[in-house]
């Protein structure tokens, strides 16, 4: 039976908030900031708990050479040979529609065809199937995984693979050289565990009115993650220099966008 | 010359070790966990390192799944310098890939959805190569550690471990 | 710039208390100040602090830790600017 839109956006929101904080990844955390591999494990988990709430979902498996530009990937894409994800029939003003739940590839359910044209293969082929099937060849050969041993595995070992990565030099997800820097975004910057860290600006006009804040781009739900001070120093009779220090909260590194709005100028 | 020993084997133990004698007065002993792997070899993970911390964890996890890890472990100080998690897999379709240098070939691993790259200039390709349409051919599983760019690094049938294997 | 009151509050004498509010777009830039509403004059009556989480690729939830530096019961405006 078909389902509304915004019931599709709430079971999303139920998935997609077991997003793995990168750095510790704890179980049961889906680790969806890996998108090199794993997706099945992740399918299956998805399912389970779409299962749970009391929706009917299925999956969409495609195969093609495909790739998707990421910023969760240090080389900022990933290439895929096949992918799967759940699938919802979401009620629409003209019939019913095949949305698809995907938090590797999107922030909320897309139309299956958006999800096909984001993995960059014009031909690449779909099937569809039940949520129980685990793995589809591309043959049609299938797998189950009825108690969930499997997708607990797999979870585990892309949730280690995730640690591991952002342990490394270049700490977890979102990876800068993949980002264009927003219009207000001074600086990204990387935090340790349990830091305090001062940045500093200089050269301002002295005559304008500046505010500073600061995002997280490192996604870890659960709780706050920064916060930050600001200090300025009078640099000359013209220009001033803002020193911004910013407190991590967690045990994880975060990375951040040091933001400016300039109120006056 | 490298001269790295490489380890992939399941996890028997990690331990603190016992105190040393300091060798000077005063001389703090470095903050040392013991890897000991099933086949024997056994490790050091330096845990003044940043790193070494989320090591543990993963070793440990490893430990507790049954599942081997993949060390590089510097040949004089035994401490281990690289941690990567092999997968065991069967082998589908490997086929040249016109990307990268030479003769490249990526190979199709299941279960995984990212495409794996075995890239000629590894220094140990062909052996590589051999091991994977051997299992291919024969439909039984290997063991296969990549870099985290997705660049095979290490393959093995599985069952095997690399005591005394140098990079 | 809009400006608005996302929350009415209410702190005990020398109470620090944290809220949240979530679900707002990353990419606002809000800033987050408070108004007593009950007037006491002589003295400083509220301090905060703001803290963010970034919940998930859009959305982050702003935490706000209330302090009451007065020995009487405050009640105040959460409040918000989104500055672009």
């Amino acid at each position: 039976m078909a389902i509304t839109l915004q019931r599709a956006r709430e079971l999303f929101d139920l998935v997609n908030r077991k997003l793995c904080c990168p750095a510790s990844s704890p179980s049961p955390c889906i680790p969806f900031l890996y998108p090199d591999d794993g997706c099945w494990g992740r399918a299956h988990e998805m399912c389970r708990l779409i299962i749970a709430d009391g929706a009917t979902p299925r999956k969409v498996w495609i195969y093609g050479n495909l790739r998707v530009d990421t910023a969760n990937n240090p080389s900022c894409n990933v290439r895929w040979g096949w992918h799967v994800a759940p699938t919802l029939r979401v009620s629409t003003g003209s019939g019913s529609q095949t949305y698809v739940i995907d938090p590797s590839l999107f922030d909320r359910p897309v139309q299956q065809s958006t999800w096909v044209s984001v993995q960059g293969d014009a031909s690449a082929t779909t099937a569809s199937t039940d949520a129980s099937v685990f793995y589809r060849a591309y043959n049609g050969s299938v797998q189950y995984d009825p108690t969930y041993s499997e997708t607990r595995a797999v979870l585990t070992r892309y949730r280690n693979i995730l640690k591991l990565r952002s342990a490394s030099s270049n700490g977890p997800p979102p990876y800068f050289n993949c980002l264009t820097k927003p219009r207000g975004v001074q600086w990204f910057g990387t935090i340790g565990p349990r830091q305090t860290h001062r940045w500093y600006t200089w050269g301002w006009p002295s005559s304008w009115h500046v505010f500073w804040t600061i995002m997280p781009l490192t996604q870890c739900p659960g709780g706050p993650q920064l916060t930050w001070t600001v200090q300025v120093e009078r640099a000359s009779t013209s220009q001033c220099t803002y020193w911004i220090i910013v407190k991590n909260l967690t045990s994880d590194s975060v990375k951040f966008e040091g933001r400016y709005d300039i109120l006056k100028r | 010359m490298d001269n790295t020993n490489i380890v992939v084997d399941l996890v028997q133990s990690i331990s603190v070790p016992p105190l040393p004698t300091a060798e000077k007065q005063g001389e703090l002993p470095p903050q040392l966990l013991v890897v000991s792997f099933h086949r024997g070899q056994s490790s050091f993970l330096d845990m003044s390192q940043p790193r070494a911390a989320v090591w543990a964890e993963v070793l440990d996890s490893l430990y507790q799944e049954k599942q081997p890890a993949y060390v590089e472990i510097d040949p004089e100080t035994r401490i281990i310098t690289e941690l990567l998690i092999p997968i065991s897999v069967t082998v589908g379709e490997i086929h040249p890939t016109s990307e990268g240098e030479g003769k490249d070939v990526e190979v199709e691993l299941i279960i995984s959805h990212a495409k794996h790259f075995l890239r000629s200039k590894h220094p140990d390709f062909q052996r590589f190569l051999k091991i994977l349409q051997d299992a291919q051919r024969q439909g039984t599983q290997v063991l296969v550690t990549e870099s985290d760019e997705n660049e095979i690094i290490d393959v093995r049938p599985l069952g095997e471990t690399a005591e005394g294997g140098q990079k | 710039m809009r400006t608005g009151v996302q929350w009415i509050g209410t702190i005990a004498p020398g109470e620090t208390r944290r809220w949240f509010t979530w679900g707002w777009q990353a990419s606002l830039h809000v800033v987050w100040y408070l108004m007593p509403t009950s007037p006491r004059s002589g003295a400083p009556q509220l301090d905060w602090d703001v803290a963010v989480e970034r919940a998930n690729s859009s959305h982050c939830t702003y935490w706000i830790t209330v302090k009451n530096l007065t020995s009487h019961t405050v009640r105040f405006e959460g409040r918000y600017a989104v500055l672009s």
